[in-house]
């Protein structure tokens, strides 16, 4: 993968690429930082404007979009008590007591230096995992993949929310949801009721414009205005760095980095639950675990640390075998394909420049995105308070304009509007919707492998269970399920995580 | 490797000749905090829906008809390339095309919308029902002969009239390096003594799928197992790994993988390709075989024949010019032109190769579908059995979050929103009112609507937040107009 990184070093540093990533950057930590936008949204709605760009361009944008979103939640969160991403809710607990407390240059620039080595751990992780990853996984057949897109599914579906019945019904409704249209198998048509706009069941972008776009769109109309509402805090003083927090707060650092890059890795699972294992971590292994929640400057470190942690981890699995590490590497994912490439573990090799491309932006935007930070903090507190007659126009408009670019036809526009419905019914009712975009993508990529495997082998499911790697993930699948499903019935509680959705 | 990179990055430069001066979108900044300076101004708020009705409806009564046509061509030409952007087929429309603008061999421009989906049959199913006019064409390789064969679509190229068939790319069967076989015989000798065990990898019923069961039945008894495995990419790996035994590839794709490992057994094309000359035709070995992937271009049934004359003059021309060879040189395709008699006789010689070999039914696979529906119905029962457990032990039912600050008027007022946008999406779909004035007036009236109790309610200053608001409407309007149709060539209602 890094053999001629020449090519790659001289695309990412042109002006056009530094432009890209500074601009994908610098919008990411708006749309993190304004409340009612998150950055699945802000990826989704913006793969339609580069369909016409090249794909390394394009790639360029989208990856730096995604690492300044996660970013940017920690000013809103530190001095108006809103998450601007669901990835930042355990910042709020901490960072706005210490605003309150008139800490807050002190607490902002915690979690921006946090954010900042957070993601530069992961992304060393990503560089010297992503290529032996993708190499060992290159001895995957189609039923090695089945078996590890199986896990994906299991681990989505019991760890990322409250109720684990609420998680596999979502899981399997995004199923469900990606079986009308062409088999992948097989090409032909099923499930689309003699309508033939269905022959390709129901494209990824609109599905998901509609479930974070309009879903939010209608939950802030709902909500009426927010900006007004909030304590306001003295945003005035200095961002307050020191030499020795490295010291003392390097093993936090370290330990945070670590969890929120492991948890990115694992396939499903994205920024929010890292960030709150991190913190929960932080909380067993500190000396003053009382102060948590009341302006702790160590849970500060380690949300923030975590949650962009898993930007890196998140990357490895999609990169190296096709398989998204969370919501917004989905989009990308799809990104990927409409762009012309092949994920999967083929794509080092078949396109390293596609490779290269990921791996050098999250570096250039975590740099982007440390500078922006610096510069942009109280531009920032006012951005978030984008009245909502202004807001709501402008994202429907690139909600439709978005989903008829796609393929220049209004089916998938009512497609969009129709997952906006379902979006924000399910998240009225509590079902995650997290489970529903990883099944929706990871459904035809199994469906495929399985296929495949099953053509391969005469119609035999056997060689699942007699190739070490397939039967050791099934055998993981498994367990995962039967370990949450004894857990829930003998203790009762559940480990409560936020809704990864929103 | 490093070869490729390069020429693929040359590519993508000389292909999209817009992305230098692509501008993205400040609009999220510019909008939020628009210029204005003019606080005396009292713009009657009250009146902002109906001000944007009666501009609707100006707008309705002005929109021009038709114009009449007698030369042709006086509009721009929509080519509907029915895969998506940057694969192979919009990449050798975009070639062509930008060949047709630098030289002028048409004095309209050839506009490429791509309508990927289900195979290619999305994008040829709005051709076929649209207007035999020739401002609607289409670009559609061997897909077209193929789809009705492998189940895809129920039409094939008598539902349209051909224009002209241009480029020709071979395919040759391949295997990895460390394979036994080392000619097509004793591969096919193989396959008929111990049918259905030899693995042939393919995108199952495209060419490559097709390339393998063309060479089966020219020996009786032999047969390949397939298995899908989807683009060359995957294939190649499927090889490497191990997966599979054989494959077929187009040699673009056989030069760029041959340094990783594969070897390629035969050229399915009539005569040796100069860039492999060692390589031996299938032919040549024995076995009467040829895939080759030609690009065709097609009208609807009805066009008039002197227009389908213009496009194929224009298309000849094209593919004679100097870059466009040299692309095609590169991207391994013959650079060869059908039209008229010539061209119903191949596509006749093609359908009938295609025609003889029925795709065989392979292995009966379970039914996906039902097996996710039986899933997703045990999922909701364990969720609402549980909710139902949970409703009567006493634990606090999470049903419907209370803590949102839903006020009926708040309830009203997305009613309204979702109504006008469903009239705004349904204006879209039918093309009642052109894209800007109706985008424009959308954007103002949801926009007035979330403003309206504000204003009322005297929380903030009226004329600056109209002011704000019209400034929002016009610029979204007008500038996802120019951005969409202009920079990134969306066809938009």
């Amino acid at each position: 993968m890094f053999t001629e990184p020449d090519v790659a070093i001289q695309f990412l540093l042109s002006p056009t690429s530094l432009l890209m990533a500074a601009i994908g950057s610098l919008l990411g930590i708006f749309v993190g930082a304004i409340p009612g936008l998150t950055g699945a949204m802000l990826i989704a709605l913006t793969l339609p404007l580069t369909y016409s760009m090249p794909s390394e361009l394009a790639l360029v944008l989208l990856v730096s979009m995604y690492v300044g979103s996660v970013s940017g939640g920690l000013v809103t969160a530190t001095l108006l008590r809103i998450p601007g991403t669901p990835a930042s809710m355990m910042t709020t607990l901490d960072g706005y007591p210490m605003a309150q407390r008139g800490q807050a240059g002190r607490a902002l620039a915690l979690g921006i230096g946090g954010t900042f080595i957070g993601g530069m751990i992961s992304w060393g992780f990503l560089v010297c995992l992503a290529q032996p990853m993708a190499v060992w996984s290159l001895t995957f057949g189609p039923f090695e993949f089945f078996a590890l897109v199986l896990v994906a599914m299991v681990l989505i579906a019991t760890v990322g929310g409250k109720s684990l019945s609420l998680g596999l019904f979502s899981g399997a409704l995004g199923v469900m949801i990606a079986m009308p249209g062409s088999s992948p198998a097989t090409g032909i048509a099923r499930f689309t009721f003699g309508i033939h706009e269905m022959d390709d069941g129901f494209k990824l972008l609109p599905v998901l414009i509609g479930l974070f776009a309009v879903n939010q769109v209608i939950r802030q109309v709902l909500q009426g205005d927010v900006g007004g509402s909030v304590t306001e805090v003295n945003d005035g003083d200095k961002l307050d760095f020191r030499f020795r927090d490295l010291a003392t707060h390097g093993v936090n650092l370290v330990r945070s980095a670590l969890i929120g890059t492991w948890i990115g890795i694992l396939p499903g699972i994205g920024a929010n639950v890292g960030s709150v294992i991190a913190y929960s971590a932080a909380k067993r292994a500190s000396k003053t675990p009382e102060r948590f929640g009341n302006g702790s400057e160590e849970g500060v470190v380690a949300s923030e640390t975590a949650n962009n942690a898993t930007v890196g981890g998140a990357l490895i699995p999609l990169v190296a075998m096709g398989i998204p590490g969370s919501v917004i590497d989905a989009i990308l994912l799809g990104a990927l394909v409409i762009h012309g490439l092949q994920p999967g573990p083929m794509l080092v090799q078949s396109d390293p420049l596609a490779v290269q491309t990921i791996v050098g932006t999250m570096l250039i935007a975590n740099l982007l995105t440390l500078l922006f930070l610096l510069a942009s903090v109280r531009i920032m507190v006012r951005a978030a308070r984008v009245p909502l007659f202004v807001l709501v126009p402008v994202v429907m408009i690139f909600c439709v304009i978005g989903s008829y670019a796609l393929a220049n036809r209004m089916f998938d526009v009512w497609v969009m509007l129709a997952f906006g419905v379902i979006g924000y019914l399910m998240e009225r009712f509590h079902i995650p919707i997290a489970p529903l975009v990883i099944g929706f993508v990871l459904a035809p990529i199994g469906e495929e492998h399985l296929a495949a495997g099953l053509m391969q082998s005469g119609g035999s499911l056997m060689p699942m269970f007699t190739q070490p790697i397939s039967l050791g993930l099934s055998l993981v699948a498994l367990a995962l399920l039967a370990w949450t499903l004894w857990r829930r019935f003998n203790d009762g509680k559940a480990i409560v995580l936020p809704d990864e959705s929103s | 490797m490093h070869e490729n990179v390069r020429t693929k990055l040359a590519y993508s430069e000389r292909d999209f000749p817009q992305f230098a001066a692509y501008a993205p979108p400040h609009t999220s900044r510019n909008v939020l905090y628009p210029p204005i300076s003019l606080k005396t101004l009292r713009w009657p708020v009250r009146r902002v829906p109906w001000l944007g009705c009666s501009l609707l409806l100006l707008l309705v009564g002005c929109s021009d008809g038709e114009q009449p046509v007698d030369a042709y061509p006086r509009r721009p030409i929509k080519l509907i390339v029915p895969f998506a952007a940057g694969g192979g087929s919009d990449t050798f429309g975009r070639v062509i095309q930008n060949a047709i603008e630098t030289h002028r061999l048409l004095p309209e421009r050839l506009v490429i919308i791509n309508v990927p989906g289900a195979g290619g049959t999305i994008g040829s199913r709005r051709v076929k029902h649209a207007r035999p006019d020739g401002y609607t064409l289409l670009l559609l390789h061997e897909g077209m002969l193929t789809a009705r064969h492998s189940g895809s679509a129920g039409y094939g190229p008598e539902a349209f009239v051909p224009i002209a068939g241009t480029g020709n790319a071979t395919q040759v069967v391949a295997v990895s390096d460390d394979s036994p076989y080392s000619d097509l015989p004793s591969l096919m000798r193989e396959a008929s003594r111990n049918p259905d065990s030899i693995v042939f990898s393919a995108n199952i019923g495209a060419p490559s799928h097709f390339a393998g069961l063309m060479l089966q039945s020219k020996r009786p008894g032999s047969k390949f197992r397939y298995t899908q495995t989807g683009g060359g990419a995957k294939r190649f790996a499927a090889l490497q790994g191990g997966h599979a035994d054989v494959s077929s590839f187009s040699i673009a794709e056989y030069v760029q993988f041959k340094p990783s490992g594969i070897r390629a057994l035969a050229l399915l094309g009539p005569e040796r390709h100069p860039d492999l000359p060692g390589l031996a035709t299938a032919i040549e070995q024995g076995f009467d075989v040829e895939s080759q992937n030609m690009q065709f271009w097609w009208a609807p049934l009805g066009t008039p024949p002197d227009r389908v004359e213009t496009i194929a003059d224009a298309l000849a021309a094209a593919m004679q010019t100097e870059e466009v060879r040299e692309t095609l040189a590169e991207m391994k395709i013959t650079e060869t032109v059908l039209r008229g008699a010539a061209l119903d006789a191949e596509l006749q010689r093609r359908e009938r190769r295609i025609a003889e070999v029925a795709p065989s039914a392979g292995v009966e696979l379970p039914d996906f579908a039902m097996i996710a529906l039986g899933c997703l119905t045990l999922t909701a029962v364990a969720a609402l059995i549980r909710a139902n457990r949970r409703r009567r032990s006493g634990v606090p039912r999470p049903a419907v979050d209370r803590t949102e600050r839903e006020t009926s008027a708040q309830t009203s007022q997305l009613a309204a929103i979702g109504c006008i946008t469903i009239g705004y999406v349904i204006t879209l779909q039918f093309q009642l009112v052109r894209f800007v004035p109706v985008t424009a007036v959308y954007a103002l009236l949801i926009g007035g609507i979330l403003l309206w109790p504000l204003i009322q309610s005297r929380r903030l200053n009226a004329a600056k937040a109209t002011i704000a608001l019209l400034v929002v409407s016009v610029l979204m309007s007008v500038v996802m107009h120019h951005l969409f149709t202009e920079v990134l060539v969306v066809d938009l209602p």
